[in-house]
Protein backbone atom coordinates (compact mmCIF):
# COMPACT_ATOMS: atom_id res chain seq x y z
CA UNK A 1 0.00 0.00 0.00
CA UNK A 2 1.17 3.48 -0.77
CA UNK A 3 0.31 6.04 1.90
CA UNK A 4 0.50 9.75 1.08
CA UNK A 5 -0.23 12.19 3.86
CA UNK A 6 -0.16 15.91 4.48
CA UNK A 7 -0.27 17.26 8.01
CA UNK A 8 -1.08 20.93 8.33
CA UNK A 9 -2.53 23.57 10.55
CA UNK A 10 -1.93 23.67 14.24
CA UNK A 11 -0.71 26.62 16.23
CA UNK A 12 2.22 27.12 13.87
CA UNK A 13 0.26 26.27 10.75
CA UNK A 14 3.12 24.36 9.20
CA UNK A 15 2.78 21.76 6.47
CA UNK A 16 4.53 18.42 6.33
CA UNK A 17 4.20 15.86 3.57
CA UNK A 18 4.82 12.16 4.01
CA UNK A 19 4.92 9.25 1.60
CA UNK A 20 5.56 5.66 2.48
CA UNK A 21 5.22 2.20 0.98
CA UNK A 22 4.16 -0.44 3.47
CA UNK A 23 5.95 -3.10 1.41
CA UNK A 24 9.25 -1.36 2.04
CA UNK A 25 8.93 -0.83 5.76
CA UNK A 26 9.55 -3.09 8.74
CA UNK A 27 6.31 -1.85 10.33
CA UNK A 28 4.43 -2.27 7.03
CA UNK A 29 2.36 -5.24 8.16
CA UNK A 30 1.35 -3.45 11.33
CA UNK A 31 0.39 -0.40 9.32
CA UNK A 32 -1.79 -2.45 6.99
CA UNK A 33 -3.48 -4.10 9.96
CA UNK A 34 -4.11 -0.70 11.47
CA UNK A 35 -5.66 0.55 8.21
CA UNK A 36 -7.92 -2.51 8.16
CA UNK A 37 -9.03 -1.86 11.73
CA UNK A 38 -9.84 1.72 10.74
CA UNK A 39 -11.76 0.38 7.73
CA UNK A 40 -9.87 3.08 5.92
CA UNK A 41 -11.37 2.64 2.47
CA UNK A 42 -14.86 3.45 3.73
CA UNK A 43 -13.88 5.65 6.65
CA UNK A 44 -15.45 9.06 7.08
CA UNK A 45 -14.30 10.16 10.52
CA UNK A 46 -16.16 12.84 12.42
CA UNK A 47 -14.21 16.02 12.71
CA UNK A 48 -14.04 18.28 15.72
CA UNK A 49 -14.75 21.97 16.00
CA UNK A 50 -11.89 23.96 17.37
CA UNK A 51 -8.94 26.16 16.60
CA UNK A 52 -5.36 25.16 15.89
CA UNK A 53 -6.34 21.49 15.61
CA UNK A 54 -3.97 19.83 13.10
CA UNK A 55 -5.54 18.57 9.90
CA UNK A 56 -4.44 15.42 8.11
CA UNK A 57 -5.24 14.55 4.53
CA UNK A 58 -4.35 10.90 4.04
CA UNK A 59 -4.56 8.94 0.81
CA UNK A 60 -4.06 5.19 0.69
CA UNK A 61 -3.69 3.28 -2.58
CA UNK A 62 -3.64 -0.52 -2.46
CA UNK A 63 -3.51 -0.97 -6.23
CA UNK A 64 -7.21 -1.73 -6.50
CA UNK A 65 -8.63 1.07 -4.42
CA UNK A 66 -7.60 4.59 -3.65
CA UNK A 67 -9.28 6.58 -0.90
CA UNK A 68 -8.60 9.95 0.72
CA UNK A 69 -9.66 10.87 4.21
CA UNK A 70 -9.51 14.24 5.97
CA UNK A 71 -9.21 13.83 9.71
CA UNK A 72 -8.21 16.13 12.57
CA UNK A 73 -5.67 15.22 15.21
CA UNK A 74 -7.33 16.03 18.49
CA UNK A 75 -6.19 12.91 20.29
CA UNK A 76 -9.71 11.61 20.78
CA UNK A 77 -9.36 8.44 18.73
CA UNK A 78 -6.58 6.06 19.60
CA UNK A 79 -6.59 4.19 16.29
CA UNK A 80 -6.30 7.32 14.19
CA UNK A 81 -3.71 8.69 16.59
CA UNK A 82 -1.70 5.50 16.10
CA UNK A 83 -1.83 6.04 12.34
CA UNK A 84 -0.63 9.63 12.72
CA UNK A 85 2.28 8.45 14.86
CA UNK A 86 3.24 5.74 12.38
CA UNK A 87 3.23 8.20 9.50
CA UNK A 88 5.05 10.89 11.44
CA UNK A 89 7.82 8.55 12.52
CA UNK A 90 8.23 7.33 8.97
CA UNK A 91 9.70 10.69 8.01
CA UNK B 1 -18.82 35.31 46.02
CA UNK B 2 -17.67 38.12 48.22
CA UNK B 3 -16.40 41.16 46.49
CA UNK B 4 -14.07 43.32 48.44
CA UNK B 5 -14.84 46.96 47.92
CA UNK B 6 -12.61 49.90 48.64
CA UNK B 7 -15.52 52.27 49.11
CA UNK B 8 -15.79 51.95 52.89
CA UNK B 9 -12.05 52.33 53.26
CA UNK B 10 -12.01 55.39 51.03
CA UNK B 11 -14.84 56.91 53.03
CA UNK B 12 -12.83 56.45 56.18
CA UNK B 13 -9.79 57.94 54.51
CA UNK B 14 -11.83 60.96 53.49
CA UNK B 15 -12.98 61.45 57.03
CA UNK B 16 -9.45 61.23 58.33
CA UNK B 17 -8.24 63.69 55.75
CA UNK B 18 -10.86 66.32 56.52
CA UNK B 19 -10.91 65.82 60.22
CA UNK B 20 -14.69 65.91 60.02
CA UNK B 21 -15.88 64.32 63.22
CA UNK B 22 -19.32 65.89 63.33
CA UNK B 23 -21.04 63.38 61.08
CA UNK B 24 -22.13 59.89 61.95
CA UNK B 25 -19.33 57.52 62.67
CA UNK B 26 -18.56 55.49 59.58
CA UNK B 27 -17.10 52.11 60.08
CA UNK B 28 -15.61 49.92 57.46
CA UNK B 29 -17.40 46.74 56.72
CA UNK B 30 -15.57 43.91 58.38
CA UNK B 31 -13.35 42.33 55.78
CA UNK B 32 -14.38 38.83 54.96
CA UNK B 33 -11.70 36.23 55.01
CA UNK B 34 -10.23 37.11 51.65
CA UNK B 35 -10.62 34.61 48.90
CA UNK B 36 -7.92 34.33 46.35
CA UNK B 37 -4.61 32.65 45.90
CA UNK B 38 -1.11 33.55 44.96
CA UNK B 39 0.39 31.60 42.12
CA UNK B 40 3.83 31.41 40.62
CA UNK B 41 3.98 31.75 36.85
CA UNK B 42 6.25 32.55 33.95
CA UNK B 43 6.00 36.14 32.79
CA UNK B 44 6.61 34.98 29.21
CA UNK B 45 8.24 31.58 29.00
CA UNK B 46 11.45 29.88 30.13
CA UNK B 47 13.39 31.33 27.17
CA UNK B 48 12.91 34.91 28.36
CA UNK B 49 15.01 34.70 31.51
CA UNK B 50 15.46 38.43 32.01
CA UNK B 51 11.92 38.64 33.36
CA UNK B 52 11.55 35.06 34.62
CA UNK B 53 8.72 34.20 36.96
CA UNK B 54 6.42 36.26 39.08
CA UNK B 55 3.94 35.78 41.86
CA UNK B 56 0.45 36.76 40.87
CA UNK B 57 -2.68 37.11 42.96
CA UNK B 58 -5.87 35.57 41.61
CA UNK B 59 -8.75 37.26 43.47
CA UNK B 60 -11.30 34.48 43.53
CA UNK B 61 -11.87 31.05 44.93
CA UNK B 62 -9.19 28.66 43.72
CA UNK B 63 -9.35 25.08 44.87
CA UNK B 64 -6.92 22.18 44.59
CA UNK B 65 -6.13 21.38 41.00
CA UNK B 66 -6.04 24.32 40.56
CA UNK B 67 -9.64 24.83 39.54
CA UNK B 68 -12.47 27.28 39.92
CA UNK B 69 -16.03 27.56 38.64
CA UNK B 70 -15.00 28.12 35.01
CA UNK B 71 -11.67 26.33 34.60
CA UNK B 72 -10.75 22.82 35.66
CA UNK B 73 -7.85 20.47 35.09
CA UNK B 74 -8.44 17.82 32.45
CA UNK B 75 -8.43 14.20 33.50
CA UNK B 76 -6.44 12.12 33.20
CA UNK B 77 -3.73 14.66 33.55
CA UNK B 78 -1.34 16.17 36.03
CA UNK B 79 -2.03 15.20 39.63
CA UNK B 80 -4.03 17.88 41.39
CA UNK B 81 -1.83 20.51 43.02
CA UNK B 82 -2.75 21.19 46.62
CA UNK B 83 -2.41 24.70 48.00
CA UNK B 84 0.04 25.41 50.77
CA UNK B 85 -1.01 26.40 54.27
CA UNK B 86 -1.68 29.96 53.12
CA UNK B 87 -3.90 28.81 50.29
CA UNK B 88 -1.28 29.58 47.66
CA UNK B 89 -0.01 27.56 44.73
CA UNK B 90 3.75 27.95 44.49
CA UNK B 91 5.38 24.82 43.06
CA UNK B 92 8.89 25.04 41.68
CA UNK B 93 9.33 25.82 37.98
CA UNK B 94 10.01 22.92 35.61
CA UNK B 95 7.71 20.60 37.49
CA UNK B 96 4.31 19.25 36.43
CA UNK B 97 2.71 21.02 39.36
CA UNK B 98 4.13 24.35 38.26
CA UNK B 99 2.87 23.73 34.74
CA UNK B 100 -0.63 23.06 36.05
CA UNK B 101 -0.60 26.24 38.11
CA UNK B 102 0.92 28.44 35.41
CA UNK B 103 -1.54 27.21 32.79
CA UNK B 104 -4.53 27.67 35.06
CA UNK B 105 -3.33 31.14 36.02
CA UNK B 106 -2.97 32.35 32.43
CA UNK B 107 -6.38 30.98 31.43
CA UNK B 108 -7.95 32.63 34.48
CA UNK B 109 -6.17 35.94 33.91
CA UNK B 110 -7.22 36.05 30.26
CA UNK B 111 -10.87 35.40 31.12
CA UNK B 112 -10.77 37.94 33.95
CA UNK B 113 -9.12 40.57 31.75
CA UNK B 114 -11.94 40.48 29.22
CA UNK B 115 -14.69 40.22 31.84
CA UNK B 116 -13.28 43.33 33.51
CA UNK B 117 -13.06 45.11 30.16
CA UNK B 118 -16.72 44.49 29.45
CA UNK B 119 -17.67 45.41 32.99
CA UNK B 120 -15.78 48.70 32.69
CA UNK B 121 -17.83 49.48 29.59
CA UNK B 122 -21.11 48.73 31.38
CA UNK B 123 -21.54 45.44 29.57
CA UNK B 124 -20.80 43.02 32.38
CA UNK B 125 -21.28 39.41 31.37
CA UNK B 126 -19.67 36.14 32.42
CA UNK B 127 -18.24 35.31 28.97
CA UNK B 128 -19.67 31.79 28.85
CA UNK B 129 -17.92 29.01 27.00
CA UNK B 130 -19.63 27.99 23.79
CA UNK B 131 -21.35 24.97 25.37
CA UNK B 132 -22.56 26.77 28.49
CA UNK B 133 -26.29 27.12 28.87
CA UNK B 134 -28.87 27.34 31.59
CA UNK B 135 -28.45 23.58 31.90
CA UNK B 136 -24.71 23.21 31.34
CA UNK B 137 -22.18 25.26 33.25
CA UNK B 138 -19.31 22.89 32.56
CA UNK B 139 -15.88 24.43 32.93
CA UNK B 140 -13.19 24.57 30.30
CA UNK B 141 -10.92 21.58 30.80
CA UNK B 142 -7.21 22.29 30.62
CA UNK B 143 -4.60 19.66 29.78
CA UNK B 144 -1.15 21.25 30.24
CA UNK B 145 0.61 18.04 29.20
CA UNK B 146 -2.22 16.90 26.93
CA UNK B 147 -0.30 16.27 23.71
CA UNK B 148 2.84 14.22 24.29
CA UNK B 149 5.57 14.58 21.66
CA UNK B 150 3.49 17.06 19.73
CA UNK B 151 4.53 20.48 18.48
CA UNK B 152 1.16 22.04 19.00
CA UNK B 153 -1.54 23.38 21.28
CA UNK B 154 -5.20 23.72 20.47
CA UNK B 155 -8.69 24.63 21.60
CA UNK B 156 -11.37 22.00 21.03
CA UNK B 157 -15.01 22.92 21.39
CA UNK B 158 -15.84 19.27 20.79
CA UNK B 159 -13.86 18.25 23.86
CA UNK B 160 -14.51 21.44 25.80
CA UNK B 161 -10.81 21.70 26.40
CA UNK B 162 -7.44 23.27 25.79
CA UNK B 163 -4.60 20.85 25.14
CA UNK B 164 -0.93 21.71 25.14
CA UNK B 165 1.85 19.73 23.54
CA UNK B 166 5.40 19.05 24.60
CA UNK B 167 8.29 17.79 22.55
CA UNK B 168 12.03 17.62 22.13
CA UNK B 169 13.07 19.89 19.25
CA UNK B 170 15.09 18.45 16.40
CA UNK B 171 18.72 18.54 17.38
CA UNK B 172 17.83 19.50 20.93
CA UNK B 173 17.89 17.69 24.22
CA UNK B 174 15.64 19.83 26.41
CA UNK B 175 11.92 19.16 26.19
CA UNK B 176 9.80 22.18 25.32
CA UNK B 177 6.39 22.50 26.99
CA UNK B 178 3.97 24.75 25.16
CA UNK B 179 1.94 25.18 28.35
CA UNK B 180 4.86 27.11 29.84
CA UNK B 181 4.32 29.83 27.29
CA UNK B 182 2.27 32.71 28.61
CA UNK B 183 1.52 33.66 24.99
CA UNK B 184 0.36 30.23 23.84
CA UNK B 185 -1.93 29.65 26.81
CA UNK B 186 -3.49 33.09 26.44
CA UNK B 187 -3.83 32.56 22.66
CA UNK B 188 -5.72 29.28 23.08
CA UNK B 189 -7.90 30.71 25.84
CA UNK B 190 -8.84 33.56 23.54
CA UNK B 191 -10.08 31.04 20.98
CA UNK B 192 -12.36 29.57 23.64
CA UNK B 193 -13.63 33.01 24.70
CA UNK B 194 -14.33 34.13 21.14
CA UNK B 195 -16.03 30.83 20.32
CA UNK B 196 -18.42 31.50 23.20
CA UNK B 197 -19.36 34.80 21.58
CA UNK B 198 -19.22 33.99 17.87
CA UNK B 199 -19.72 30.23 17.45
CA UNK B 200 -20.14 30.42 13.70
CA UNK B 201 -16.71 31.92 13.16
CA UNK B 202 -15.14 28.46 13.51
CA UNK B 203 -17.31 26.85 10.88
CA UNK B 204 -15.49 25.13 8.07
CA UNK B 205 -17.03 27.37 5.46
CA UNK B 206 -16.01 30.60 7.19
CA UNK B 207 -14.06 32.92 4.90
CA UNK B 208 -10.31 33.40 5.39
CA UNK B 209 -10.61 36.74 7.15
CA UNK B 210 -13.04 35.29 9.69
CA UNK B 211 -10.53 32.60 10.57
CA UNK B 212 -7.85 35.24 10.63
CA UNK B 213 -9.82 37.26 13.18
CA UNK B 214 -9.80 34.23 15.50
CA UNK B 215 -6.05 33.83 15.23
CA UNK B 216 -5.37 37.55 15.55
CA UNK B 217 -7.54 37.74 18.66
CA UNK B 218 -5.41 34.94 20.10
CA UNK B 219 -2.11 36.70 19.52
CA UNK B 220 -3.44 40.10 20.57
CA UNK B 221 -4.83 38.61 23.78
CA UNK B 222 -1.34 37.48 24.72
CA UNK B 223 -0.08 41.03 24.21
CA UNK B 224 -2.94 42.62 26.10
CA UNK B 225 -2.61 40.15 28.96
CA UNK B 226 1.09 40.97 29.33
CA UNK B 227 0.18 44.65 29.43
CA UNK B 228 -2.52 44.04 32.03
CA UNK B 229 0.32 43.47 34.49
CA UNK B 230 2.08 46.59 35.69
CA UNK B 231 5.44 44.96 36.18
CA UNK B 232 5.39 43.84 32.56
CA UNK B 233 4.44 47.35 31.42
CA UNK B 234 7.38 48.67 33.35
CA UNK B 235 9.71 46.12 31.77
CA UNK B 236 8.40 46.87 28.26
CA UNK B 237 8.80 50.62 28.72
CA UNK B 238 12.37 50.10 29.86
CA UNK B 239 13.17 47.68 27.06
CA UNK B 240 11.67 49.85 24.31
CA UNK B 241 12.42 53.27 25.81
CA UNK B 242 8.68 53.87 25.51
CA UNK B 243 8.46 53.24 21.77
CA UNK B 244 6.54 50.04 21.11
CA UNK B 245 8.15 49.70 17.69
CA UNK B 246 11.53 49.15 19.28
CA UNK B 247 12.29 45.48 19.66
CA UNK B 248 10.94 43.83 22.75
CA UNK B 249 9.50 40.55 23.91
CA UNK B 250 6.03 42.10 23.80
CA UNK B 251 5.58 41.81 20.04
CA UNK B 252 7.21 38.38 19.87
CA UNK B 253 4.58 35.69 20.20
CA UNK B 254 5.61 32.32 21.69
CA UNK B 255 9.36 32.83 21.83
CA UNK B 256 10.50 29.44 23.06
CA UNK B 257 8.04 27.51 20.93
CA UNK B 258 8.96 29.45 17.80
CA UNK B 259 12.68 29.00 18.32
CA UNK B 260 12.16 25.28 18.94
CA UNK B 261 10.55 25.14 15.51
CA UNK B 262 13.57 26.80 13.98
CA UNK B 263 12.44 30.43 13.85
CA UNK B 264 14.89 33.15 14.79
CA UNK B 265 12.95 34.76 17.64
CA UNK B 266 9.40 33.57 18.01
CA UNK B 267 6.43 31.97 16.31
CA UNK B 268 5.01 35.27 15.03
CA UNK B 269 5.73 38.96 15.43
CA UNK B 270 2.96 41.48 15.95
CA UNK B 271 5.17 44.41 14.98
CA UNK B 272 5.09 43.58 11.28
CA UNK B 273 4.30 45.47 8.07
CA UNK B 274 2.22 42.87 6.24
CA UNK B 275 -0.61 44.09 4.03
CA UNK B 276 -3.81 42.25 3.25
CA UNK B 277 -3.03 42.02 -0.44
CA UNK B 278 0.09 40.01 0.38
CA UNK B 279 -1.34 37.62 2.92
CA UNK B 280 -3.13 34.87 0.99
CA UNK B 281 -5.87 32.84 2.64
CA UNK B 282 -4.09 30.81 5.30
CA UNK B 283 -5.57 31.78 8.65
CA UNK B 284 -2.34 32.34 10.56
CA UNK B 285 -0.76 34.27 7.69
CA UNK B 286 -3.72 36.52 7.19
CA UNK B 287 -4.15 37.01 10.93
CA UNK B 288 -0.82 38.80 11.11
CA UNK B 289 -2.21 41.65 9.06
CA UNK B 290 -4.95 42.36 11.58
CA UNK B 291 -2.62 41.74 14.51
CA UNK B 292 -0.06 44.12 13.03
CA UNK B 293 -2.63 46.82 12.40
CA UNK B 294 -3.93 46.72 15.94
CA UNK B 295 -0.42 46.60 17.37
CA UNK B 296 0.32 49.76 15.41
CA UNK B 297 -2.84 51.37 16.82
CA UNK B 298 -1.67 50.42 20.31
CA UNK B 299 1.71 52.03 19.64
CA UNK B 300 0.02 55.16 18.27
CA UNK B 301 -2.36 55.47 21.22
CA UNK B 302 0.47 55.01 23.69
CA UNK B 303 2.57 57.68 21.98
CA UNK B 304 -0.45 60.00 21.90
CA UNK B 305 -1.36 59.53 25.56
CA UNK B 306 2.15 59.64 26.96
CA UNK B 307 2.89 62.52 29.30
CA UNK B 308 6.05 61.52 31.13
CA UNK B 309 6.24 64.88 32.84
CA UNK B 310 2.98 64.08 34.61
CA UNK B 311 2.55 60.34 34.67
CA UNK B 312 4.69 57.25 34.60
CA UNK B 313 4.85 55.68 31.14
CA UNK B 314 4.11 52.23 32.48
CA UNK B 315 0.86 53.43 34.02
CA UNK B 316 -0.18 55.02 30.74
CA UNK B 317 0.69 51.89 28.79
CA UNK B 318 -1.31 49.79 31.23
CA UNK B 319 -4.34 52.05 30.83
CA UNK B 320 -4.15 52.39 27.06
CA UNK B 321 -3.76 48.64 26.54
CA UNK B 322 -6.68 47.89 28.88
CA UNK B 323 -8.86 50.27 26.93
CA UNK B 324 -7.88 48.89 23.56
CA UNK B 325 -8.35 45.28 24.71
CA UNK B 326 -11.89 46.06 25.79
CA UNK B 327 -12.61 48.08 22.66
CA UNK B 328 -11.42 45.21 20.49
CA UNK B 329 -13.62 42.70 22.30
CA UNK B 330 -16.63 44.99 21.99
CA UNK B 331 -15.86 45.49 18.30
CA UNK B 332 -15.72 41.74 17.79
CA UNK B 333 -19.02 41.30 19.63
CA UNK B 334 -20.63 43.94 17.43
CA UNK B 335 -19.29 42.38 14.22
CA UNK B 336 -21.46 40.09 12.07
CA UNK B 337 -22.19 36.65 13.48
CA UNK B 338 -21.10 34.98 10.28
CA UNK B 339 -18.41 35.68 7.70
CA UNK B 340 -17.02 38.71 9.52
CA UNK B 341 -14.23 40.51 7.71
CA UNK B 342 -11.34 42.60 8.97
CA UNK B 343 -13.13 45.67 7.60
CA UNK B 344 -16.22 44.80 9.65
CA UNK B 345 -14.20 44.84 12.84
CA UNK B 346 -12.25 47.96 11.86
CA UNK B 347 -15.57 49.75 11.41
CA UNK B 348 -17.10 48.48 14.65
CA UNK B 349 -13.91 49.51 16.42
CA UNK B 350 -14.30 53.03 15.02
CA UNK B 351 -17.87 53.03 16.31
CA UNK B 352 -16.77 51.91 19.76
CA UNK B 353 -14.15 54.64 20.20
CA UNK B 354 -16.62 57.25 18.92
CA UNK B 355 -19.31 56.06 21.33
CA UNK B 356 -16.81 56.22 24.16
CA UNK B 357 -16.16 59.86 23.36
CA UNK B 358 -12.49 59.33 22.72
CA UNK B 359 -10.47 62.08 21.01
CA UNK B 360 -10.69 62.18 17.22
CA UNK B 361 -7.08 61.02 17.11
CA UNK B 362 -8.19 57.55 18.23
CA UNK B 363 -10.36 57.11 15.16
CA UNK B 364 -7.68 58.65 12.96
CA UNK B 365 -5.09 56.15 14.18
CA UNK B 366 -7.46 53.25 13.48
CA UNK B 367 -8.32 54.53 10.00
CA UNK B 368 -4.70 55.18 9.18
CA UNK B 369 -3.35 51.84 10.33
CA UNK B 370 -6.16 49.72 8.92
CA UNK B 371 -6.05 51.49 5.57
CA UNK B 372 -2.27 51.19 5.44
CA UNK B 373 -2.77 47.44 5.77
CA UNK B 374 -5.26 47.47 2.86
CA UNK B 375 -8.07 46.45 5.18
CA UNK B 376 -10.27 49.51 4.60
CA UNK B 377 -10.24 52.57 2.41
CA UNK B 378 -8.88 55.60 4.23
CA UNK B 379 -11.91 57.75 3.50
CA UNK B 380 -15.24 57.89 1.73
CA UNK B 381 -15.62 58.26 -2.03
CA UNK B 382 -14.05 60.61 -4.50
CA UNK B 383 -10.53 60.87 -5.73
CA UNK B 384 -7.59 60.58 -3.44
CA UNK B 385 -7.51 64.37 -3.25
CA UNK B 386 -11.20 64.91 -2.61
CA UNK B 387 -12.07 61.89 -0.50
CA UNK B 388 -13.17 62.79 2.98
CA UNK B 389 -13.91 60.82 6.08
CA UNK B 390 -17.51 60.95 7.24
CA UNK B 391 -17.81 59.97 10.89
CA UNK B 392 -20.31 57.23 11.50
CA UNK B 393 -20.27 55.94 7.95
CA UNK B 394 -18.48 52.61 7.57
CA UNK B 395 -15.32 52.57 5.52
CA UNK B 396 -15.33 50.31 2.50
CA UNK B 397 -13.24 47.19 2.58
CA UNK B 398 -10.17 47.50 0.42
CA UNK B 399 -9.19 43.86 -0.07
CA UNK B 400 -12.01 41.35 0.25
CA UNK B 401 -12.08 37.60 0.41
CA UNK B 402 -12.87 36.16 -2.99
CA UNK B 403 -16.53 35.14 -3.31
CA UNK B 404 -16.96 31.72 -1.82
CA UNK B 405 -13.41 31.66 -0.49
CA UNK B 406 -12.88 29.40 2.46
CA UNK B 407 -10.21 29.70 5.03
CA UNK B 408 -7.16 27.57 4.52
CA UNK B 409 -5.94 25.94 7.68
CA UNK B 410 -3.44 23.85 5.76
CA UNK B 411 -0.68 25.95 4.33
CA UNK B 412 1.47 27.91 6.53
CA UNK B 413 2.92 31.12 7.37
CA UNK B 414 5.42 29.74 9.74
CA UNK B 415 4.24 31.96 12.08
CA UNK B 416 1.07 30.96 12.70
CA UNK B 417 -7.43 27.48 49.83
CA UNK B 418 -7.57 26.65 51.51
CA UNK B 419 -9.36 23.58 50.58
CA UNK B 420 -12.51 24.05 52.50
CA UNK B 421 -12.20 27.40 54.16
CA UNK B 422 -15.35 29.31 54.56
CA UNK B 423 -16.33 32.94 54.41
CA UNK B 424 -17.40 34.39 57.71
CA UNK B 425 -18.20 30.87 58.75
CA UNK B 426 -21.12 30.61 56.37
CA UNK B 427 -20.11 29.39 53.01
CA UNK B 428 -17.52 26.98 51.96
CA UNK B 429 -15.37 27.66 48.99
CA UNK B 430 -17.13 24.90 47.12
CA UNK B 431 -20.46 26.53 47.68
CA UNK B 432 -19.06 29.79 46.33
CA UNK B 433 -18.06 28.06 43.12
CA UNK B 434 -21.47 26.44 42.94
CA UNK B 435 -22.98 29.89 43.35
CA UNK B 436 -20.88 31.20 40.47
CA UNK B 437 -22.10 28.32 38.33
CA UNK B 438 -25.69 29.18 39.23
CA UNK B 439 -25.09 32.79 38.25
CA UNK B 440 -23.69 31.63 34.94
CA UNK B 441 -26.73 29.39 34.37
CA UNK B 442 -29.06 32.25 35.24
CA UNK B 443 -27.26 34.60 32.88
CA UNK B 444 -27.51 31.98 30.13
CA UNK B 445 -31.23 31.54 30.81
CA UNK B 446 -31.80 35.28 30.72
CA UNK B 447 -29.99 35.56 27.43
CA UNK B 448 -31.58 32.70 25.56
CA UNK B 449 -28.82 30.15 25.94
CA UNK B 450 -30.91 27.12 26.75
CA UNK B 451 -29.21 23.80 26.57
CA UNK B 452 -30.56 20.59 25.14
CA UNK B 453 -31.86 19.56 28.55
CA UNK B 454 -34.46 22.29 28.30
CA UNK B 455 -36.16 21.60 24.97
CA UNK B 456 -38.96 23.73 23.71
CA UNK B 457 -37.85 26.96 25.27
CA UNK B 458 -37.71 29.67 22.68
CA UNK B 459 -34.58 31.76 22.56
CA UNK B 460 -35.03 35.22 23.95
CA UNK B 461 -34.18 38.35 22.11
CA UNK B 462 -30.49 39.08 22.04
CA UNK B 463 -29.22 41.85 24.26
CA UNK B 464 -27.66 44.75 22.40
CA UNK B 465 -24.17 43.91 23.50
CA UNK B 466 -24.41 40.43 22.12
CA UNK B 467 -26.52 40.82 19.05
CA UNK B 468 -26.90 37.53 17.33
CA UNK B 469 -24.29 35.60 19.22
CA UNK B 470 -24.78 32.06 20.36
CA UNK B 471 -28.50 31.74 19.93
CA UNK B 472 -28.65 28.71 17.74
CA UNK B 473 -28.08 26.13 20.41
CA UNK B 474 -25.38 24.66 18.24
CA UNK B 475 -24.35 21.28 19.50
CA UNK B 476 -20.81 20.95 20.65
CA UNK B 477 -20.16 18.07 18.31
CA UNK B 478 -20.71 17.16 14.79
CA UNK B 479 -19.82 20.06 12.56
CA UNK B 480 -16.80 19.96 10.36
CA UNK B 481 -13.88 22.24 10.91
CA UNK B 482 -11.62 23.17 8.08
Amino acid sequence: MIISARASGGLAGRVRDYQLDTAARPDGAALETLLQRLDFFTAAPANPIGADVPRWEITVDDGARCHTVVVHEDGSDGEWQALFEHVRHAA
Amino acid sequence: MHTLTLAPLLALADLAATGDDDGPLVEAEPLAHAFGACVLMWKQDPSVPEIGTRKAYLPGVVLAGPRDARIAPGEPGIAAVEPNAAGDFLPQPDTPGFDAVHTFAVVRQTLTMYARALGAAGLAMPLPWQWNSSADTSPLRVFPHGLPDTQNAFYSRTQGSLRFGHFVPEGGSERVYSCRSFDIVSHETAHAILDGIKPRWLQANAPPQTGGLHEAFGDLSAIFLALSQLDQCDAIVAQTKASLHNKSYLADIAEQFGMALGNANSLRNADNDLRLGQAGVQVHAISQVFTGALYDVLADLFAYERAPEREDDAVVLHRVAAYLAGALLRALIAAPDEAASFADVANTLLTVVAQDGKPAAYGAFIRNQFSRREIVEAAHGGSAESAAFVPGVPLAAKVCDAPGARQDRRACCGTMQLAEYDCAGRRTAESVLAGEARLLARWCAEHGRHGPALPGISPMASPPALSGSNRDGAARDGAMLA
